[in-house]
């Protein structure tokens, strides 16, 4: 296995405390060989046996550590994100002390004081990104300095990778109340009713009204059973993005575009919630409506991604089959 | 780790470093005992913070200048007070210590105590202080960084593990012998005095006065006498004569007059002639370790057998004709009654100084009123070893006349300021004198037939011309008590005995190890192999050579495995987590670079990006594998044959699509 498959990204650098002790053993070593004093020959003996031993021990270490990282399916932009990381210590011989991995940036992510030969420890690291969209997650590197401390050696342990943030979920109130995406909007409401017809009769499942249950046939099979009627009102509600700005460099602009986004992520993710189809229209690009919030990300996705565009930019697209709602940077509102 | 315990494990760190200082004489008890108090008081007192003011701080300074050089200051020689100013430095740093920054600094002095304790220790017992300390500074140097890195150390010794800090300090311990064995060794171990050329006992051979008190603190062995017969060594032949010394200049004593080629008969040097018989004495032999100049003979030697060529001094002392590397045995025939002594003339060449007035005046007052040469030189030899004190720290000032200062001023002095005060008060009077230097004393075996002399056997006495039978007649000014005395061990010392040995191997196998001693080493390494090729014909070579390489190979085939391991790197894989590495083989050799960190779930995900058909069946064997390798209850292995059914359908939809 060569040094770089086992060692990426290997940097090894001098402490400070490792200058000064190659400094007297350089001491130790003019005096024991100016003297001829056999215990300082001794010492110096000690002294480098020491050096070889931590090298060595620290090495291996670093060698040893592995790291298995899962991060969670959907990131939201200002929401902490629990990502899973395991290390393990694969040697057979050389327990770890005070191991600490450090993301791209230097900043701690978690330490361990120690991970004895072939054990494994799980933890949960919060991490947090302010804003949506693309981010490079740079290389986690593991540092090990113990056992004494000469060198800081460190590796890359986790691999960099790109995640995408969707945007940041607001408040459910805020959003329902100003911009209608909440639970409380007509559309909603207009989605709700029995005057439909039966499709089927179910079991009772958690969050089912209960004015679905159909006693009759809950009395008879001596268990919940609720009647599923086609909605009335089974039109998808499209999200309209217009991503055009009067000055896409101006902050105040981005801000508020920004906020929008939050506005529509939040309003999809609630109307998937409630069961109501939901088509995304952003710019020019048309995203076909979803059910389920397992397909949320097909409509995340873009709002994560969308960038603000000049006003000579392409207008939205025009849906015709569903309701619209409609958000603008610019000032007009849902329509 | 909180300032009170970094406080407390500086105490017990200083109190660690300062265990030596009582069994040495470097450093002067209100030293080492002032620094054994802030030891003690940092243990038993942590949370109390000293924090003295710039005044308080200045006074304290002057205070440990004006007690430096109340002990003497350099007239020591620079070790003692910078000793001294060591100790009194760390103390008062390490009790002012309030933070981290200044526990590493008060940490380093207490390092530099325990070196310069440890450097000046030369008894045996020092390898367990040694590997003990070495134990000791893992576990502080794994526990600093530890807190230095922002990790608490926990209490009760759970962190560092106390296996790993001693099997790591063991190692770094092993480690050192064999860089202990090849650091180059410029100078000889435990100089002593001003550098002369050659030696006599170990004193440079124009007798510095100033050096010998490092002498009579080592515990090198100097020579072992054997007797060859089985007969005990007795007390009276443990006075090892090298040769007589005069006094040169006020301050040094060399030995006079030509060298002659001695008397040989039969093959053997006759001190006297045919004057003794051989089957009258007994038989010795003598090992020296370090043979420099002369050799060393028992009172009442008649012949001697040597393998080198020697000299013969005016004296009777043996003068080596050539240099010889050590140990060199010779046999020497000692006279069992009767003892000869030395008859050589007195010279008559006049002295090159002048007498203090003063001794002049001791002398005369010393033997008032007495008559004869014999009764006057047992006056001077009994005045002296009544009225002067022993010791070996004093007078170790370069003085012009260092007899004069011992005589009037310092009253104290080791063997060669009683020798030399002797014969200068003996040369008084008239009566002709010298010092001979040599060794007395010695411990014996439990057997008695053996005898180790050591470095600190070494000693001065005197000669006298009485005119008596013509011979020169022997006086020990030295006070009884402290002449180095043949030592006999009794039933219950065997113990004793043993430490004896080990101290005698430390000594000669450690403490002397030099230039000589690696290029022995050497030497024997290589004959060693010589040997081996001589013994070894060419239809051993083949099993040599699979000897040497089945470890190598291990090794190979070891990271081979590992290279091409299973990359989920878990100690127990069951099938599906098989089948998984099987994918990602089948990934790498399709061109996707599957990294080593990757998880069960990349792979499976990636095989479906590659092999959309295959989507299926590797979805379900990730599922398993992932069951297989992070079920929180354990290790659940899959049903073989299902895995097998779906790793099939898998590679069939694999090789389907190329």
């Amino acid at each position: 296995m060569a040094f770089a498959d086992s060692f990426p990204g290997f940097r090894l650098r001098l402490t400070r405390w490792g200058v000064g002790y190659l400094v007297a053993c350089v001491v130790l070593g003019l005096a024991a060989v100016n003297t001829g004093n056999n215990a300082l020959m001794a010492l110096l003996g000690l002294a480098l046996g020491s050096y070889v031993v931590s090298g060595t021990w620290s090495r291996q270490v670093l060698g040893a550590i592995e790291a298995t990282v899962e991060l969670p399916s959907e990131l939201y932009a200002g929401r902490p994100a629990v990502i899973d990381i395991e290390l393990s210590n694969t040697s057979g011989l050389f327990p770890a002390y005070g191991l600490v991995l450090r993301d791209a940036d230097g900043r701690t992510v978690l330490r361990e004081l120690f991970l004895a030969t072939g054990a494994r420890s799980q933890h949960a690291v919060e991490i947090e990104f302010p804003r949506r969209g693309w981010h490079e997650l740079g290389p986690w590197r593991l540092d090990v300095l113990l056992p004494l401390g000469f060198f800081l050696k460190s590796k890359d342990l986790v691999a960099g990778r790109q995640v995408l943030v969707y945007p940041r979920l607001l408040p459910s109130s805020a959003a329902s109340v100003r911009r209608g995406g909440g639970r409380r909007s007509p559309d909603a409401l207009e989605s709700r009713g029995r005057e439909g017809e039966v499709t089927q009769l179910r079991d009772y499942r958690e969050g089912d009204e209960l004015r679905s249950m159909h006693w009759k046939q809950t009395a008879r099979q001596q268990h919940l059973v609720v009647v599923e009627r086609q909605r009335a009102t089974d039109k998808p509600v499209f999200y309209v993005v217009d991503p055009r700005l009067h000055d896409p460099t101006d902050p105040k602009h981005l801000d508020r575009f920004e906020h929008m986004l939050s506005e529509v992520a939040t309003g999809v993710v609630q109307r998937l919630r409630e069961g109501v189809r939901v088509g995304l229209v952003v710019g020019p690009s048309v995203i076909p409506p979803v059910r389920n919030l397992r397909s949320a990300r097909m409509l995340l996705r873009p709002l994560a991604e969308v960038e603000a565009a000049p006003m000579d930019a392409k207008p939205p697209a025009a849906v015709n089959d569903g309701r619209t709602v409609a958000f603008s940077a610019t000032g007009s509102g849902p329509r | 780790m909180t300032v009170e315990d970094s406080r407390r494990l500086l105490g017990v760190l200083l109190l660690w470093a300062l265990v030596p200082f009582p069994f040495l004489y470097i450093i002067m008890p209100p030293f080492w005992l002032t620094a054994a108090a802030v030891g003690l008081f940092l243990c038993l007192r942590p949370a109390s913070r000293l924090r003295p003011s710039g005044l308080v701080l200045n006074l304290i300074g002057v205070a440990i200048i004006v007690a430096v050089a109340f002990a003497g200051g350099v007239r020591v020689g620079p070790l003692r007070p910078l000793g001294h100013l060591l100790l009194l430095l760390t103390s008062v740093r390490v009790a002012m210590v309030s933070d981290r920054r200044s526990f590493l600094r008060a940490i380093l002095l207490v390092l530099l105590v325990w070196v310069v304790a440890l450097t000046s220790s030369t008894h045996v017992i020092v390898v367990l202080y040694f590997a003990a300390s070495a134990v000791l500074w893992w576990w502080v140097g794994i526990s600093v960084h530890l807190a230095g890195i922002g990790f608490e150390i926990q209490k009760r010794g759970v962190i560092p593990k106390p296996r790993h800090v001693v099997a790591a300090a063991l190692l770094a311990l092993m480690l050192s012998v064999p860089i202990f064995l090849v650091l180059p060794r410029l100078r000889s171990p435990w100089i002593a005095g001003r550098g002369g050329v050659s030696s006599v006992t170990g004193f440079t051979s124009h007798v510095d006065l100033a050096g010998v008190g490092t002498i009579r603190q080592s515990h090198q062995v100097a020579m072992v006498v054997r007797s060859v017969t089985g007969e005990s060594i007795r007390s009276e032949w443990m006075r090892l004569r090298a040769t007589a010394l005069q006094r040169v200049t006020l301050d040094s004593w060399a030995p006079r007059g030509a060298f002659r080629v001695p008397e040989y008969i039969n093959g053997r040097i006759r001190l006297h002639g045919g004057a003794y018989r051989l089957s009258d004495a007994v038989e010795l032999e003598i090992e020296l370790v370090r043979p420099r100049r002369y050799l060393f003979l028992p009172e009442g030697t008649i012949a001697l057998s040597a393998p080198v060529a020697v000299n013969m001094d005016p004296s009777g002392g043996l003068v080596l004709a050539s240099r010889s590397p050590g140990p060199l045995v010779y046999s020497v025939w000692v006279q069992r009654s009767d003892p000869p002594r030395a008859s050589d003339p007195p010279t008559d060449a006049a002295p090159r100084f002048e007498l203090d007035p003063a001794v002049r005046e001791l002398a005369s007052r010393i033997v008032d009123g007495l008559d004869s040469d014999p009764e006057r030189a047992k006056a001077i030899e009994s005045y002296l070893s009544r009225n002067y004190g022993y010791s070996l720290s004093g007078m170790t000032q370069q003085r012009a006349d260092p007899v004069s200062w011992f005589l009037l001023h310092e009253r104290q002095g080791h063997c060669e300021y009683f020798a030399g005060a002797m014969v200068a008060l003996l040369n008084d009077i008239g009566v002709p004198a010298r010092m001979v230097a040599g060794f007395s004393g010695g411990g014996l075996s439990l057997d008695g037939t053996e005898a180790v002399i050591r470095q600190a056997n070494a000693h001065t006495w005197v000669e006298a011309w009485l005119g008596e039978n013509d011979t020169w007649t022997v006086f020990d000014p030295t006070p009884e008590g402290e002449i180095p005395a043949l030592s006999r061990p009794s039933g219950g010392e065997r113990i004793r005995w043993a430490v004896d040995w080990i101290q005698s191997a430390w000594d000669r196998y450690v403490l002397t190890f030099g230039f000589g001693e690696q290029v022995r080493l050497v030497t024997a390494m290589a004959n060693w192999f010589e040997v081996l090729l001589r013994r070894m014909s060419w239809r051993h070579l083949p099993w040599a050579l699979a000897v040497l390489a089945v470890p190598v190979l291990g090794w190979w085939i070891r990271r081979r495995l590992r290279a091409s391991g299973p990359r989920l790197k878990r100690k127990v894989v069951g099938p599906a987590a098989v089948a998984v590495e099987r994918i990602a083989h089948r990934l790498e050799r399709g061109g996707i670079e599957v990294p080593d960190h990757a998880t069960v779930r990349w792979i499976a995900n990636a095989a479906r990006d590659r092999w959309p058909a295959a989507g299926s069946p590797v979805g379900d064997l990730a599922w398993l594998a992932e069951r297989e390798l992070y079920a929180a209850e354990g290790p659940q292995f899959s049903d073989g044959a299902i895995v097998r059914t779906l790793w099939l359908r898998a590679r069939k939809a694999m090789s389907s699509a190329g």
